[in-house]
C-alpha cells in the first residue's frame, strides 16, 4: 500500500486531478441553515396535533380518510420527500418535474408522463412511481435514504383521487382576524384569548384546568413580567392585578424582555471568532432595548429603528442606538495575513440577511444564499436583493489602542456612498458571481420586488417589514411574546414560519392576535395584558389525569406550562431573596471574576473583572456576554447561542447544573447571604424563618409539616457541627455583633438556605 | 445512570422511613407506588436521554481516543515524506500550484521548503514515520496512515470546527456529542464524551459543544488532579459538612413537591442530582492515576502521556468518546517560523504518550474496540513562510489511524509530488467523520437532528465511509 514516488529530475507534469475540481466539496460548505429535506419522517403527519392522529386512528375506516387536507397531511409528505428534487429550486430540479405547485404537477414532465391528474390516481404518475416495485422507478429513489410508509403513499393517493388541491402555506397567507369562536363553558372565558383555547379544548372534549392559587399567580406573573421574584409581602397591601400593573411599568420589565430580545438578536459583546475583541458599543443597543421596551414603544417603530433607524430619524440619538442591531453581530477581525476586504463585507450581510429573516420573518432565508430556497418562496434574487438594501451603510471599525492581543473595538454603520455592487453568487460563493443584485424585497409578499426608489435602501425593508397586509412580521412578534409568557409559543418553532416549521397549535387565535397587534398600532403592552389578564395564563399548572394523557405535551393550553427559571432569572433571583440585587440599569457590562478553570479556556484572556461588589451583584443582562466563551453559570443553564439567532432556549436538566448549584463558591455566597439576612430579620427564630423563607424563595406560607422538618433538619446539623467546629468562612454574611449567632448554628443555617436554593419549588415557575 | 436511579429511590425509601417519621403512612405509600409506576410503564427510562441506545448495525468500535493536534501538524515532516521537495528546495513552485489559496502568503512568491527531517521505513508494513517519533515508530504495524486528508479552511478556527463538527460556521453539534446522541451512554457515573486540554484553544470550547442537540450531550473537559470537572467537589468551607444530608433533606422537600405535579421533568432533576452525587467521587478516581503501575506510569511519561493515560482509564470506565487537544495558545503545532524545531518539539511531547496508548490499549485487548485518531486540522505548505516558516495548508495533509476495526500497517492515499494537494483517494474531513460514525455502526446519512426545518447530520450533505481501510 506504500505510495509510489515519483523519481524524475525534472518538475513533475500535473498528476491526477486536484480534489477540489474532482469533489467540489467548496459550493456546500458555505450552505448555512441548511437545506436538505429531512430524511426521517416516516412517521405519519408530524405537524397535524393529535386531532388528526384520532380521526386516522379511530374515526376513519381502514384505507380512507375522511377528509385529506393539504396543509394538514399532504404538505410535509411532500416537503420532506419530494421537494428538494421537485421543489422551488430549479437548479436542483430533476426531470423537470415540480410538485409544490399544482399548475406544474399537472403538465407533463420531461419524461412526458404527468404527475398528478386531480382524480385519477391510476393516470397520475406520481402514484404510480411510489408504489412500484421496480426499485429504479421507485420515488424516493433508494439512494435518497428517503421511504414513504405505506400510510404516506394512501394518503397521497386519497389526495390526488380527492382532486389534489392545495393550499397556501398558513403563514404566507394574508393576515384576517377571525371571529372569535362559540364556547360551551361560557362563563370561563377572561379575555379573546381564551375562546380559542376553550374552543379546542372542548372540541377535544376536554376541559381547562382551575385557576391557580392566588400566590402561584402571583410568582408566575412577577417572574413572567420582571424575570424577578414577587416582593417579599404575602397578601400585602395590594391585589395582584395592581402589582401587574406596576411591574408592567418597571424598568425591570423592559429588561426582562429586552434580555428575551437579545437571544433573537444574537447579543454579544464580542466580535466572536479565533480574538474575540470585546466590543464597547454593543451595550448602547442593549440599552436602547431595556428603553424601548420600558416604554413601550410601538413594535412597528421598534422593528424600524433597527433596521433603518439612523436613516428615518437621523437627529433621535435614540434611534440610531436601535440600529446597533446591525453592528452587534460576529466579525471575523484578522490580526495578521492576506485581508480579503469582500469576503468580509460578504460575511457581514449574511449575517444580517440571515438573522434579519430569522428575527422578523421567522424565516430561514439564508438556504436561498446557495440556490432558491427548497421550501419556501424565497429566491436567490431576494436573498441577495435584500443583501443589496443592505449594502447603503458600511461597517466602520475603530479600534482602541491597548497593548492587548484582542483589542476593545466600536463598530458603526456609516453611508456607503459608493458601494460595491452585490451580485447573486453561484452557490454563495464569492468568485462565481451570476448576475447584479438589483434592491429588491422578497416577490413573493405583499410590497415585494424591485424597490422602487433604490435610494431608499434599508428604510425599504423597514417599511416592507411593518406594512399591515405583511403576512409574516405580526404573527412572528406576537408568536415571541406569546412563548416569553407561556415557555412555549403557539408556533413551537419560532424561529421558522415556514414550510419546514411547525404549524400553530391555534392558528385563529395566533392570527388573531398577530391582528390585533396590528389594529393596536403594535401595542406590545396591550397584548401583554391579553395574555396577562387570560383565564388560559391563569390556570393551574398540574393539568387533570384526563388532560395530561390525552394531551401530554401540552398543546391544547388546557394547564399552565411548568417552566424552570432561565440561567438569567435563576442567578437575579438567587441574589434578589438575599436582598443584594443592585438594580441599577444600563451602563458598559459587568465583567466578573472566572475562576482559573473557566478562564484557562479563554485564549485572548483580556479580562478584568469589575471590582465593585455592589456592581457585580447587578441583574445578569448587564453581565458581559463573550462569543468565545460562555460565564459558567450561562453555559450550565442553557444561556442563549450568540452566533445565530436563537429563537428558544433549551431547558434540560443535567448533573453539571447541580453541581454548579450545590458546589459552586456562588452558591456558598447566596446561602451565607441569605442565612445572615434570614437570621436578622428572624431573630434567630427559627419558625418565623421558615415562614420568612418561604415567603422570599416559594412565594407561600409553610406548611407545619415543613416547618417541623426544618427545624428537625437544624437541629441534627447543628448538633453535627458542635462535635466539628465549622469554618468562618461558612458562617452566615452580614451579621452584626449584636446579632451574633453561634458558629454551630450559623453553619446550620448556611446548609439550609444552600438545600433551600437547589429546591424545584425554587427553580421552577408553577 | 437511570439503573442506578432504582438503588436510589429505594435508599430513599429508607431516608423516608426513618428521618420521614413527619411523613404520613398514606403519602409515603402513595409516594413510592408513583415510583414504582413510573419504572414500570418505563416513564423514566424513555425519557432518559443518555440511555443505551441500538446502532444502525453492529459496532466495531466502543470507544474513540482523539488525539487532536492544534495548529496543524506538518505532514511533509512527520508522516508523508517528500524527496522531490528536498530536491527542489529554494526552488520556486510550479505554476500549477500559484493559485492555491493561503492564508499569510502567496504561494508564487515563496520557495519551495524540504523537511530536515529524516524518515525511517518503520515495522513488517514498512511505513515511514518521522524519526523524531522513535516511540511510535515501534507501532507502524498498528496505524493506518492516511496521507490524502484535504479541505478547503485555510484558518485555524474555522477548520476546527470544521473538524469537529463538520461545519466551519459555529453552532453545529461536535462528533462527540453525536456519538451521545446517536448511542446513548455506557456510564453510569460519567459522562459520555470527554475533553481534555491543557491551552486555551483558537475556537474556545464551542468545539465540544453540543451545538443544536440538547446540551446533555455536549463534552465535559476534565482535569488531572482533585477536581477534575468543575465544582466536582463543595467549596473547602464546607469541607467538614455532610452534603448527603443536605442532599437527602433537599429531596424530601422535592418529592412531596413532585408528588402532586406529575411532571416527568421535576423527576429528572431529582435524579439529577444524584447522579452529581455519585459523580462526585467516581470522577476523581477515573482520573487519579496513583493506582497505576509504575511501570505504566513510565511507559505514558508526564504531560501529554497522563492524558493518554486517562483516556484509557476513562475507557475502561464506560465514557464513549474522549478527545485530547494538544496545544493551543502559542504553543501548538501553528509553525509560521521556525517549523523544524516547532515541529520537532511537539512531536517530542506526543510520541511517548502516543506509543503508549496504543501498546497499553493492545495489551489490554483493548485496541480492536477503541479507535485512535491522530491529526490537526490541516497541514502545512512545502513552501516556506519567512524564512523558515510553513504557513497553514488545508489542501493535502496526513492523520493516522488505529485500532476500532481499521487495517494496522498501511497508508492510503497520497498527496502531490510536494505535498501541496490530495491527489490520490483523497478523503475529505467529512470522509473522516463518517467513517468514524460507521466505526460506531452509525449510518453518516440518517443520524440526524432536525433544526429549523432541516435535519442537520455530522457530515453536513456529503461524506462517503471510507471503506477501503477497513478491516
Amino acid at each position: 500500500m506504500q505510495t509510489p514516488t515519483l523519481h524524475s529530475d525534472v518538475l513533475p507534469e500535473k498528476k491526477g486531478t486536484p480534489p477540489i475540481l474532482k469533489y467540489n466539496y467548496k459550493p456546500f460548505i458555505n450552505c448555512r441553515p441548511e437545506c436538505r429535506p429531512s430524511s426521517a419522517g416516516s412517521y405519519f403527519c408530524p405537524r397535524a396535533g393529535f386531532l388528526s392522529l384520532l380521526l386516522v386512528f379511530f374515526a376513519a375506516p381502514a384505507g380512507a380518510w375522511a377528509d385529506v387536507r393539504f396543509n394538514r397531511d399532504i404538505r410535509t409528505i411532500l416537503s420532506d420527500h419530494c421537494l428538494s428534487c421537485h421543489g422551488p429550486d430549479a437548479e436542483q430540479r430533476k426531470g423537470k418535474l415540480r410538485l409544490d405547485r399544482r399548475d406544474e404537477a399537472m403538465k407533463p414532465a420531461e419524461s412526458g408522463e404527468i404527475a398528478i391528474v386531480p382524480g385519477h390516481p391510476q393516470k397520475s404518475s406520481l402514484v404510480e412511481r411510489i408504489s412500484t416495485s421496480d426499485r429504479t422507478e421507485l420515488m424516493p429513489p433508494p439512494k435518497s435514504h428517503k421511504v414513504l410508509n405505506e400510510k404516506q403513499r394512501a394518503l397521497l393517493t386519497q389526495w390526488v383521487a380527492e382532486g389534489a388541491k392545495y393550499e397556501e402555506h398558513w403563514s404566507f397567507t394574508s393576515l384576517k382576524r377571525p371571529e372569535l369562536p362559540s364556547v360551551k363553558k361560557s362563563q370561563w372565558p377572561r379575555t379573546p384569548i381564551d375562546f380559542f383555547v376553550l374552543e379546542s379544548l372542548e372540541s377535544e372534549g376536554l376541559q381547562p384546568s382551575q385557576e391557580a392559587a392566588p400566590e402561584t399567580l402571583r410568582r408566575r406573573m412577577a417572574f413572567g413580567i420582571t424575570g424577578l421574584p414577587p416582593g417579599q409581602n404575602l397578601g400585602a397591601t395590594v391585589d395582584v392585578e395592581t402589582e401587574k400593573e406596576m411591574w408592567l411599568s418597571s424598568t425591570q420589565h423592559g429588561e426582562h424582555l429586552a434580555r428575551h430580545w437579545m437571544d433573537v438578536a444574537r447579543y454579544a459583546d464580542s466580535a466572536g471568532f479565533e480574538l474575540d475583541n470585546p466590543f464597547s458599543h454593543a451595550w448602547r443597543y442593549r440599552d436602547w432595548l431595556v428603553r424601548s421596551f420600558s416604554s413601550n414603544k410601538p413594535l412597528d417603530r421598534f422593528i424600524q429603528e433597527q433596521i433603518a433607524g439612523d436613516q428615518l430619524w437621523p437627529e433621535d440619538n435614540d434611534a440610531k442606538s436601535g440600529v446597533l442591531f446591525l453592528a452587534v453581530g460576529p466579525i471575523k477581525i484578522q490580526s495578521s495575513g492576506i485581508k480579503r476586504p469582500e469576503a468580509d463585507e460578504n460575511d457581514r450581510l449574511t449575517d444580517l440577511v440571515d438573522t434579519t429573516g430569522a428575527a422578523f420573518l421567522g424565516l430561514t432565508v439564508g438556504c436561498a444564499r446557495c440556490h432558491d430556497h427548497k421550501f419556501d418562496p424565497i429566491t436567490q434574487n431576494d436573498y441577495y436583493g435584500i443583501q443589496a438594501l443592505f449594502s447603503d451603510s458600511k461597517r466602520v471599525i475603530s479600534k482602541e489602542s491597548t497593548k492587548e492581543a484582542a483589542t476593545p473595538i466600536s463598530v458603526t454603520l456609516e453611508p456607503n456612498t459608493a458601494p460595491a455592487r452585490v451580485k447573486v453568487l453561484r452557490r454563495g460563493e464569492l468568485d462565481m458571481p451570476l448576475r447584479d443584485a438589483p434592491p429588491w424585497l422578497p416577490s413573493a409578499f405583499p410590497g415585494g420586488g424591485a424597490v422602487d426608489d433604490p435610494a431608499l435602501g434599508r428604510s425599504a425593508l423597514a417599511f416592507w417589514l411593518t406594512r399591515a397586509d405583511n403576512p409574516l412580521t405580526a404573527r412572528v412578534m406576537v408568536n415571541r411574546i406569546w412563548q416569553w409568557y407561556f415557555g412555549k409559543g403557539l408556533v413551537r418553532s419560532a424561529g421558522d414560519f415556514g414550510r419546514q416549521g411547525e404549524s400553530p397549535s391555534h392558528p385563529e387565535l395566533l392570527d388573531w392576535l398577530a391582528s390585533e397587534l396590528v389594529s393596536s398600532h403594535w401595542d406590545l403592552r396591550h397584548i401583554e395584558r391579553l395574555i396577562l389578564n387570560s383565564a388560559t395564563y391563569r390556570q393551574s399548572s398540574t393539568p387533570c389525569e384526563a388532560l395530561r394523557t390525552a394531551d401530554p405535551e401540552q398543546r391544547l393550553l388546557g394547564a399552565f406550562p411548568r417552566r424552570r427559571l432561565q440561567a438569567e432569572e435563576l442567578r437575579d433571583a438567587l441574589l434578589f431573596v438575599s436582598a443584594k440585587l443592585n438594580l441599577t440599569s444600563g451602563g458598559p457590562p459587568i465583567i466578573p471574576p472566572l475562576e482559573p478553570w473557566a478562564l484557562a479556556a479563554l485564549r485572548n484572556k483580556n479580562w478584568t473583572p469589575t471590582k465593585d461588589e455592589s456592581e457585580l451583584a447587578r441583574r445578569s443582562l448587564y453581565l458581559i456576554v463573550r462569543r468565545s466563551i460562555k460565564l459558567p453559570f450561562f453555559e450550565a443553564f442553557n444561556g442563549p447561542d450568540t452566533v445565530n439567532s436563537c429563537s428558544a432556549r433549551e431547558s434540560t436538566v443535567v448533573a453539571s447544573q447541580a453541581l454548579t448549584l450545590l458546589n459552586s463558591d456562588d452558591s456558598l455566597r447566596f446561602s451565607r447571604e441569605l442565612s445572615g439576612r434570614l437570621w436578622m430579620e428572624s431573630k434567630g427564630d427559627t419558625s418565623h424563618a421558615v415562614s420568612l423563607v418561604w415567603r422570599w424563595l416559594f412565594g407561600r406560607e409553610p406548611s407545619p409539616l415543613e416547618k417541623q422538618r426544618a427545624a428537625a433538619f437544624l437541629s441534627s446539623r447543628e448538633v453535627a457541627w458542635n462535635k466539628q467546629a465549622p469554618d468562618v468562612r461558612a458562617l452566615p454574611a452580614g451579621m452584626d455583633a449584636a446579632q451574633a449567632i453561634s458558629s454551630p448554628k450559623g453553619a446550620a443555617w448556611v446548609e439550609w438556605c444552600l438545600a433551600l436554593i437547589n429546591s424545584n419549588e425554587f427553580a421552577y415557575v408553577d | 445512570m437511570w439503573t442506578d436511579l432504582r438503588s436510589v429511590l429505594l435508599n430513599r425509601r429508607d431516608w423516608l422511613s426513618h428521618a420521614g417519621g413527619s411523613l404520613g403512612g398514606v403519602a409515603l405509600a402513595s409516594l413510592l407506588a408513583r415510583e414504582e409506576r413510573l419504572f414500570a410503564d418505563g416513564g423514566l427510562a424513555a425519557g432518559n436521554p443518555l440511555a443505551a441506545k441500538a446502532p444502525h448495525f453492529p459496532a466495531k468500535a466502543k470507544a474513540v481516543i482523539y488525539l487532536f493536534m492544534h495548529g496543524g501538524p506538518s505532514h511533509m515532516d512527520i508522516l508523508d515524506p517528500k524527496p522531490m521537495l528536498t530536491k527542489f528546495d529554494g526552488q520556486t513552485p510550479p505554476e500549477e500550484f500559484h493559485k492555491i489559496k493561503l492564508e499569510f502568503t502567496d504561494v508564487k512568491k515563496q520557495k519551495l521548503m524540504g523537511s530536515a527531517q529524516t524518515f525511517s521505513r518503520c515495522g513488517q508494513s514498512g511505513i515511514e514515520i518521522c524519526d523524531s517519533l522513535p516511540n511510535l515508530q515501534q507501532c507502524a504495524d498498528e496505524m493506518c496512515v492516511i496521507r490524502s486528508m484535504h479541505h478547503e479552511v485555510f484558518n485555524h478556527t474555522p477548520a476546527i470546527w470544521l473538524a469537529n463538527t463538520g461545519s466551519q460556521f459555529p453552532g453545529r453539534a461536535s462528533l462527540g456529542a453525536w456519538l451521545s446522541y446517536g448511542l446513548g451512554s455506557e456510564s453510569d457515573n460519567l459522562p459520555s464524551f470527554v475533553v481534555m486540554h491543557s491551552k486555551p484553544l483558537k475556537p474556545g470550547p464551542g468545539v465540544w459543544g453540543n451545538g443544536f442537540l440538547p446540551a446533555v450531550y455536549q463534552g465535559t473537559r476534565i482535569s488531572s488532579g482533585a477536581a477534575p470537572v468543575p465544582y466536582l467537589t463543595p467549596p473547602s468551607a464546607l469541607a467538614g459538612g455532610n452534603q448527603r444530608a443536605v442532599l437527602d433533606y433537599m429531596q424530601g422537600l422535592n418529592q412531596e413537591h413532585a408528588q402532586h405535579r406529575h411532571d416527568r421533568v421535576l423527576d429528572a432533576r431529582i435524579a439529577s442530582y444524584e447522579l452529581a452525587f455519585r459523580m462526585q467521587s467516581a470522577a476523581p478516581e477515573a482520573v487519579d492515576l496513583r493506582t497505576e503501575e509504575a511501570a505504566t506510569l513510565e511507559m505514558y511519561g508526564k504531560g501529554f502521556g497522563e492524558q493518554c493515560l486517562t483516556a484509557r482509564r476513562l475507557v475502561q470506565r464506560g465514557v464513549r468518546c474522549i478527545q485530547i487537544y494538544h496545544g493551543g495558545d502559542a504553543d501548538d503545532w501553528d509553525s509560521h517560523g521556525d517549523n523544524d524545531k516547532q515541529q520537532g518539539k511537539r512531536m517530542a511531547e506526543v510520541d511517548r504518550g502516543c506509543a503508549a496508548l496504543l501498546k497499553d490499549l493492545r495489551r489490554l485487548g483493548m485496541l480492536d474496540d477503541t479507535l485512535v485518531i491522530w491529526g490537526g486540522e490541516f497541514g502545512r505548505t512545502p513552501t516556506t513562510e519567512g524564512k523558515s516558516g510553513r504557513d497553514h495548508n488545508p489542501y493535502g495533509y496526513s492523520v493516522w489511524l488505529a485500532g476500532g476495526g481499521v487495517k494496522g500497517g498501511i497508508t492510503y492515499g497520497a498527496t502531490d509530488d510536494f505535498g501541496f494537494r490530495a491527489v490520490e483517494k483523497p478523503v475529505h474531513m467529512h470522509d473522516l467523520n463518517a467513517t468514524i460514525l460507521h466505526q460506531f455502526g452509525l449510518e453518516h446519512e440518517k443520524l440526524t437532528w432536525r433544526q429549523q426545518g432541516r435535519d442537520y447530520r455530522l457530515t453536513d450533505v456529503l461524506g462517503n465511509v471510507v471503506k477501503s481501510i477497513l478491516s
